[in-house]
Order: C-alpha cells, then sequence, then structure tokens
C-alpha cells in the first residue's frame, strides 16, 4: 500500500501545476459534479435544524448584546461583553446565514424566512444589490482580471495584471480603511462599478439596474441601518445613549474587520491564481470548476471558527458549489482535495495566520513599482 | 396604521419585514401560520377508507387575513407539510360537510395514495395525531353556486346531476351532505363509479338518500357496468336537458363522460369539471406541447413537444421581463417561483416537485404545464 501511494505520489508530482487538456478537464467537471450531488442527495432536516439552530443562536446573541451594552452603566465589563456578543450576532446573520442564504442554499426549505429574494440583513449593502455583484459577477466571473472587480476593489493592486500608479505606494493604508468600513465599501460596490456618483463610466459595461434604483435602494437600506444603530437603539437606552451608539459602532467595526479578512484570506493569498477574459471565454464547465479551485483559498480551523467565517474558511468548496450549505463544506473538502491531487491541481490551504500573512504580503508586494513578476516569485503570483 | 409603523419599526431594527418573522425560529409552528399566511392545522385522525385511500381530519384554528377558515362545500385547500425539513404543499379536497366544521371546527381531506408520489403515501405514515400542519383558505369554483342564481329561494325546481369516479367521489360528499336537507327543490343525484368494494364514503351517502326525499344515489361497478353511459344517465334522472351536471374523476373518465353529454345534444354551460390533483411524474410524457403561463404578465406560452428551451430563453422570447446574471446556473439572479408544474433541471439532471417552490429559471425546461410567477 505505502509502495503503491508511494508511485501515485511520484506520478501526481510530475503533473503538479500542468495544465489540464480538454479530456481532464471534462473528467473533473464528472468527478466534482458527483461530489456535489452526493452532497445535495443528503440535504434534508440535518441542514434544516442547522440553519434554524445558527439564527437561534444569532438572535439570542443580538438581544443579550443589545441588553448587555444598556448595562455597561452599572459596568464597564458589561459593556465590553455587549460588543462582543452583538458583533458575534452580525457576524453569524453576516456570514453564516445572510451570505449563504442569499447564495439560495436554503431555498429549497421553502421557508419564506430563509429565502433568497426575500431575505435582508445586517449590513449597510442591500441584499439585491449583494446578490448581483457578488453572486453573478464575483461567482461567475471568480478572479478574471477586468471582470471580476472584487479582485482588488478597485483599489488596490494585487497583482501584476494592472500596471503600478502612484497611490498604489500608501495600499496598505487603503486596504486597513477598506477593511474599517467594509460594510460601507460593499455598500458602494456596485455603484463605484457603474460610476454612480464621480467618474466616466466605463465603455461597454452594460447594467442590469438603472441608476436611479441603484441610488433609491442605497439610500433606503444605509439609513435604516444608520438609525438602527445609531439613533433609534441609543435613544431606547434613554440616559445611556452614547454607551449603546459607541457599543453598536465597536461591534460593527470588530464585524468590519473580520469578514474583511475572511474575504481577503479567500482570495488573495499567495499562490491564488488570476485569469484574463480571453482563457475564459467560453469555458466548460470543466474550466469554470478549474479556475474556481485555483482562484480560492481555505483557512483551517476549528469548527466554531468554520462557523464565525460562514464556512468562507472553505472558499474552494463554497466556489464550486455555491449552492450546498455551507456546514457540509468541511466534509465535502476532503473529497476535494483528493480530486485535486488526482488532476496535481495546486489546493491552497493553510492556518489563519499563515493565509493571512501571506496575504499582506501581497498587498504590500505589489504596492511597490515592480513589473511583471518574473523567477521565483512567479510561484506566488501565478497568472493562468 | 399602527401595523405599517410596527412593520417597518421592525424592517429598520430586525431587517425583517415584522417581528414575527425575526422570533418565528424559536416556535416550532409551521412559518406560513406564525406569519398569518395559513390557517393552523392540527391532526385530530387519520384513518384508512381503503387501500389507497385515507381520510385526514384536521381542526383548523387561526386566521388569515383576520378571517377565520371557512369554505364552501366543493372546494379544495392546500396542504402544507414538512417533509425532510421542505415545507410542501398539495391541494386536497374538502370531503367533510359545513355543519362539520361548524360543530368541531374540522375538516376532513380524503386523500388518493398516488402511486409515485413524494407526498401522499408518504404522508399517511409519517402524521399522527396532534401534528400541526397548515392550509390555505379554500379555493376552486366547483361549488353549487355555479349552477344557481344569486337568490337560492326564488329557485323553481331544479335538477342537479353529479358524477364521480373513484377518489373523484371527495368534492360531492363534501356537497351533498352540506346542500340536500338545505334545497329541498332541488333534486340531487349521484352516479358514482368504483372498483368492486372501493366505493369510499358511500355509508353516509347511502344514509342520506334514506332520509332526503330529493337525493338518489346509485353506485355503479366500472368491472360490471364500464363506463358512464345513456342507460346509465336516463336511470337516474328523467330530465337531462333541464340538469346542471358535475363530474369529477380521473382525466380519461372525464374526457369521454364529457363528450357523452355534448353529443347528446347538451350546453357546455351545463357542465361543471374539477380537475382534481396534479398528474404524479410518472404519468408524464416528456414529449408532447407543454404550456407555459406566466403569472404576473398573464401570458400563456404553447411550447412545442420539440421545443426543449429554458424558462429564461421562454420568458426573454415572449417579452415576459426576467431578471438573470450568469446564465449558467451559479449566480441565482434568475431565481423565479414556480407555482405549479414540473421542470428539469439541465444541471443537475434532475425533476423539480411538482408543487409550489423556487426554481432557477436559467437551467429550467418545463417538462409538463407550468406555471410561473414572472
Amino acid at each position: 500500500m505505502a509502495e503503491l501511494n508511494k508511485e501515485l505520489n511520484k506520478e501526481l508530482n510530475k503533473n503538479f501545476g500542468k495544465k489540464l487538456n480538454e479530456e481532464q478537464l471534462e473528467q473533473l467537471a464528472i468527478d466534482l459534479d458527483g461530489v456535489k450531488a452526493k452532497a445535495m442527495k443528503q440535504v434534508g432536516s440535518t441542514d434544516e435544524r442547522y440553519i434554524k439552530k445558527i439564527v437561534r443562536l444569532q438572535r439570542s446573541l443580538e438581544i443579550a448584546g443589545r441588553i448587555c451594552l444598556v448595562l455597561g452603566f452599572m459596568s464597564l465589563y458589561f459593556w465590553g461583553v455587549g460588543v462582543l456578543l452583538l458583533s458575534a450576532s452580525k457576524i453569524l446573520d453576516n456570514m453564516e446565514i445572510g451570505h449563504n442564504v442569499l447564495h439560495g442554499q436554503y431555498d429549497w426549505m421553502n421557508d419564506p424566512t430563509l429565502n433568497s429574494q426575500t431575505f435582508e440583513w445586517d449590513n449597510a449593502c442591500s441584499s439585491e444589490s449583494w446578490k448581483r455583484v457578488h453572486n453573478y459577477e464575483h461567482h461567475t466571473y471568480t478572479n478574471i482580471v477586468g471582470k471580476d472587480r472584487d479582485f482588488g476593489y478597485g483599489l488596490l493592486r494585487l497583482s501584476d495584471d494592472f500596471s503600478w500608479r502612484l497611490r498604489n505606494s500608501w495600499q496598505f493604508v487603503t486596504y486597513l480603511v477598506l477593511s474599517t468600513l467594509f460594510q460601507w465599501g460593499i455598500a458602494f460596490h456596485e455603484m463605484a462599478g457603474e460610476r454612480v456618483f464621480f467618474g466616466k463610466k466605463k465603455e461597454g459595461r452594460g447594467s442590469h439596474v438603472d441608476v436611479e434604483q441603484l441610488k433609491k435602494v442605497f439610500y433606503s437600506k444605509s439609513t435604516r441601518q444608520i438609525l438602527k444603530d445609531y439613533v433609534i437603539f441609543p435613544l431606547l437606552a434613554g440616559p445611556f445613549f452614547v454607551m449603546v451608539l459607541l457599543g453598536n459602532l465597536a461591534a460593527n467595526l470588530l464585524r468590519n474587520f473580520w469578514t474583511s479578512t475572511i474575504i481577503f484570506c479567500g482570495h488573495f493569498p499567495t499562490e491564488v491564481y488570476t485569469f484574463t477574459e480571453k482563457e475564459c471565454e467560453n469555458e466548460s464547465r470543466g474550466h469554470w470548476y478549474y479556475r474556481q479551485i485555483l482562484g480560492s483559498a481555505n483557512l483551517t480551523g476549528p469548527k466554531w471558527f468554520h462557523i464565525l467565517t460562514g464556512h468562507l474558511s472553505c472558499q474552494v468548496e463554497h466556489h464550486l458549489f455555491p449552492e450546498v450549505p455551507a456546514h457540509r463544506y468541511v466534509e465535502m473538502s476532503k473529497e476535494v482535495q483528493v480530486i485535486a491531487a488526482k488532476y496535481g491541481i495546486a489546493y491552497n490551504t493553510g492556518s489563519f495566520f499563515s493565509q493571512y500573512a501571506s496575504v499582506v504580503q501581497r498587498v504590500l508586494y505589489f504596492s511597490f513599482p515592480v513589473g511583471k513578476v518574473t523567477g521565483k516569485k512567479a510561484a506566488l503570483y501565478p497568472r493562468f | 396604521m399602527l401595523n405599517e409603523l410596527t412593520n417597518k419599526l421592525s424592517l429598520t431594527l430586525f431587517n425583517n419585514d415584522t417581528f414575527k418573522a425575526y422570533f418565528s425560529p424559536f416556535s416550532n409552528k409551521p412559518v406560513a401560520v406564525l406569519m398569518g399566511e395559513m390557517f393552523a392545522a392540527t391532526v385530530v385522525a387519520i384513518a384508512p377508507e381503503n387501500n389507497d385511500m385515507y381520510s385526514l381530519t384536521l381542526t383548523i384554528t387561526g386566521k388569515v387575513n383576520t378571517q377565520s377558515f371557512t369554505f364552501q362545500p366543493g372546494q379544495y385547500v392546500e396542504l402544507q407539510v414538512k417533509q425532510n425539513g421542505r415545507y410542501i404543499k398539495r391541494p386536497f379536497t374538502i370531503s367533510s360537510s359545513l355543519a362539520q366544521l361548524q360543530q368541531d371546527k374540522t375538516i376532513t381531506l380524503t386523500i388518493k395514495k398516488q402511486s409515485a408520489g413524494r407526498i401522499t403515501p408518504w404522508l399517511v405514515d409519517a402524521v399522527s395525531q396532534g401534528d400541526l400542519l397548515a392550509i390555505s383558505p379554500a379555493k376552486g369554483d366547483f361549488v353549487l353556486h355555479a349552477c344557481l342564481p344569486a337568490d337560492a329561494s326564488q329557485q323553481v325546481k331544479k335538477e342537479v346531476l353529479f358524477i364521480a369516479g373513484g377518489s373523484g367521489i371527495t368534492p360531492f360528499h363534501s356537497l351533498l351532505l352540506s346542500h340536500v336537507a338545505d334545497y329541498p327543490n332541488i333534486n340531487f343525484s349521484l352516479l358514482y363509479y368504483a372498483r368492486t368494494q372501493q366505493h369510499v364514503l358511500h355509508d353516509d351517502l347511502v344514509a342520506l338518500e334514506i332520509d332526503q326525499a330529493n337525493f338518489s344515489l346509485k353506485l355503479l361497478h366500472s368491472e360490471r357496468d364500464g363506463h358512464c353511459s345513456l342507460a346509465h344517465l336516463h336511470g337516474i334522472t328523467t330530465d337531462l336537458n333541464n340538469s346542471a351536471i358535475y363530474i369529477c374523476g380521473p382525466n380519461s373518465m372525464m374526457d369521454n363522460t364529457q363528450a357523452l353529454l355534448l353529443e347528446i345534444g347538451l350546453s357546455g354551460d351545463a357542465i361543471h369539471l374539477e380537475q382534481f390533483g396534479l398528474a404524479s411524474f410518472n404519468n408524464v410524457d416528456i414529449n408532447v406541447a407543454r404550456n407555459v403561463s406566466f403569472t404576473t404578465t398573464n401570458k400563456n406560452i404553447v411550447v412545442s413537444e420539440v421545443n426543449q428551451q429554458t424558462l429564461l430563453t421562454l420568458a426573454e422570447d415572449n417579452a415576459v421581463p426576467a431578471k438573470y446574471g450568469c446564465r449558467i446556473g451559479i449566480c441565482q439572479e434568475c431565481k423565479c417561483k414556480k407555482v405549479s408544474g414540473v421542470v428539469y433541471n439541465s444541471q443537475t439532471k434532475t425533476y423539480s416537485d411538482t408543487g409550489e417552490e423556487d426554481i432557477q429559471a436559467c437551467i429550467s425546461v418545463p417538462v409538463t404545464d407550468v406555471v410561473i410567477n414572472l
């Protein structure tokens, strides 16, 4: 057995990193479709109980958190706990619940409170706009430079596909600002692409929604969010207005840092591939799968960590199977890794700290006016 | 007004349309009941009628749009059950009388096990006394008022003929138990076709015939007596030309009977048909023309048997506005509500359920007649 494994590994190493041919891509699609079909067959009351449990947890954390913030007048300790509970609730709402529900992972339940068409989350970005930019643009055109605007968010230079500009020299600071204001960044993301408020619209960039509609939805959602955390809940606390307002602000910031960090860890560690439009014209399903594996990166960690990331710690599996209930990704990743190894496809995974360090490395590296990446570095920032 | 304000507050504070929705995960009640969209239906009894039919009796409570539950005999309700974590709705005819609802607050649904059905064979073992299900308000126009003028008391003598085939007896059971005593000036007759020993619900009808002079009943055995014939019709009523006729049964039986009645010169207006139940999948012939109805735009499109286009393409070709994104089944932007019918998912290579659910228009090909909210 050991001998066989050795042989197999030798064979795999020989093929490792080689581009797959059409035949292999076809086979890859069949293999991965099989993993998906197997998981979907098991989807049922387990998933229903799971997501309902998470929603109950989120609601309990939110209520407890908001109460603790008011109790902060007795001891600052309460205030601190309140911030942590409320931010945990917001993180669950945005990631394990919101992000996944909006992908339609629970639509099969026919439950109107967990339906992708009607769900709204605790985030400045309206779920409608999120679905268009994230579900459609990002998930369809993952890491295709010029089509997937999530690659750098139009603010950061993260590969040598973009030429260096002066503003890239301080892009690490830009990145920190983006992380701090992350929910506003994504709320603004679609309108930024459409150049709604400033800048000139790129030619040939078609839009599904007219600009007035975008503005209307943006203002109505963001007004509600501001009213909630910075006016109504603080007012309900009466004399403790400021304490509650600051608590809500802190919880929002913690959520922003966490979501931004996890999302950056999913796509921008070193060794994640970028693609050009040309390579992906009329691509087969196999090639789409191939690109999803090469363009995403995983994080390892305990169960609670996976839950708090909304299972985006399994970014590879999420990109392969966006409609499969996310709590199944950890289990599915075992099979996906075997398949990736079979075809010699690089499967990017690592601990939170090592992946995040490499994200920082990428942001810093491309802030310098380096041109085309060559030599040893090319392996860190590969282009397909 | 106050309601609107609380809902606005709920949306602002909790991003849920109502406070009820925000707290709904803490309740074991069906979500549609909590939200006031369906009535609560508690199982009182579930009893077999014969080998492939059973009766489910439910206590109905709650309100929908501030109205308590009521129905007209002959109508159906949608019953919502939860199967493997998933809410599924199916239409079933009410077989019980109005009096039963008024006295006990219960209704009875008499259900046939569809041989390849996902719900009806399963339901009989899956639910037990005390379980909480949900039902919709009553729907359908297979009711007596369809043949009566507005003021029934002014009515001159009138003949009403019911023709039932097999499990098609259910609406007539409700109609007869509810109406025969109340309309002494109407002559009711029932021709009831079923295989020998399979005449479900007939005890009450036999008793009713003994009690009421204005009701006559004929039980026919399809093996012995064959299909509905002129002899059967004349055997039960003398005034066929002045009769309002209601037919409910298997599609072939309804088609044949209707053809026979038209042939002898009856007007189509006098004939009322009830298409009960949706085709279960084993009866589906994929290579036939299908109707695609878009409800929002009120368009009805006939799709030829060779046309295997997706619903998104069909919508676009017929100027039905539809949202879309990737067009390859990834992004879910084209999700829309299918009200009824079976679609084929060209990506997962699976067939959908027959009832209401969300589907991705860009990868769904209609297999049967489908109704889509677009």
